[in-house]
């Protein structure tokens, strides 16, 4: 008895079973690559590494920049277009410190440099709305954080 | 003999469907890693500064009265003009203070006298200067980048005000 061979195939069920399946197969190749790009998207458009490591060097520049002034200032950091209200803020020991408000996790630090024996201690802090600086006469640079007025 | 031939034709079919198979899959991938290398290049998690915080450095350094800046009788800082008695590793290493281990900034000033050409020159940071002047221009964590600058000033040497050039040169770590 001889077989009507189809290829690699026996029968053309047999075919239609494979293409069928391939189809299938190439179906749920997509279904998880598009499952896996948009929850890759939606994880960076959540991501807030971005606005930790500008602000950070940002406000460590800033500092640099006072220090690098000739005399006395005052200066409040800008809060448009970004703000800092989701993020908890430490300036002290040369590194501006920024995390997600409330947490550690995934913290960014950049660094400025300060004068020897006049160091920026400013603790850590939530509920930020801006930092206002202030350079004085003896050449002491303050970072005096300013909170949102929490309602009674 | 008629076998034969349906055979062929149907192994000549079966092989163009497996060929358009692997063409497919080809495609699907193409599509594939072309979205996820567009999605990376879209996406920036950095920012490069190392230019702008040099020129910072460099003007904190002749600007700064806790650099080297020249101050007058009244005590106002006199800005342009550098104070020969503060021209010292000590000064620099005080008024860019890093903490006791400074990774992170290392540079060398060169102030010629125009008059003479005497050359006076300082290291601020001078372990990191010497760890990271030979790995400038590296690429990657490890290396370091170089940024040069120069400005005309005048050095107030004991009272006498002298036309000079600074040249500087700022090494920050890459990061």
């Amino acid at each position: 008895m001889r077989f009507k061979k189809r290829g690699v195939f026996v029968s053309k069920r047999a075919e239609e079973t494979s293409e069928g399946l391939s189809t299938i197969g190439e179906m749920v190749f997509f279904a998880i690559f598009a499952f896996l790009i948009s929850s890759f998207a939606y994880g960076v458009y959540r991501d807030t590494t971005f606005q930790k490591n500008y602000f950070a060097r940002d406000i460590a520049m800033t500092i640099d920049v006072l220090y690098a002034s000739p005399n006395d200032i005052i200066y409040i950091y800008p809060t448009t277009p970004l703000n800092l209200t989701g993020f908890s803020l430490a300036i002290n020991q040369h590194n501006v410190r920024l995390a997600d408000k409330g947490t550690n996790a995934r913290e960014i630090i950049y660094w400025y440099a300060d004068i020897k024996d006049k160091l920026i201690e400013t603790p850590k802090l939530d509920n930020l709305t801006t930092v206002l600086f202030k350079k004085k006469e003896d050449g002491v640079v303050e970072a005096i954080p300013i909170k949102i007025r929490e309602e009674s | 003999m008629r076998i034969i031939t349906q055979d062929k034709r149907a192994q000549y079919h079966s092989t163009i469907n497996q060929l358009h198979f692997v063409m497919r899959m080809l495609m699907l991938i193409f599509v594939a890693l072309s979205v996820v290398i567009i999605v990376r290049k879209f996406m920036i998690l950095s920012i490069d500064t190392g230019p702008l915080e040099s020129n910072i450095l460099i003007n904190r350094l002749i600007y700064s009265p806790d650099c080297l800046a020249d101050r007058d009788s009244l005590l106002r800082l006199r800005p342009g003009i550098i104070d020969l008695e503060r021209f010292t590793e000590g000064t620099l290493n005080k008024c860019l203070f890093y903490g006791d281990q400074n990774d992170f900034a290392a540079g060398n000033l060169t102030l010629l006298f125009l008059e003479t050409d005497q050359r006076h020159e300082l290291l601020y940071n001078r372990q990191g200067y010497l760890l990271l002047k030979p790995r400038a221009g590296a690429e990657g964590p490890g290396g370091a980048r170089s940024f040069s600058d120069w400005k005309y000033v005048l050095a107030n040497d004991k009272g006498t005000l002298r036309k000079a050039i600074l040249f500087i040169e700022v090494i920050l770590p890459n990061n």
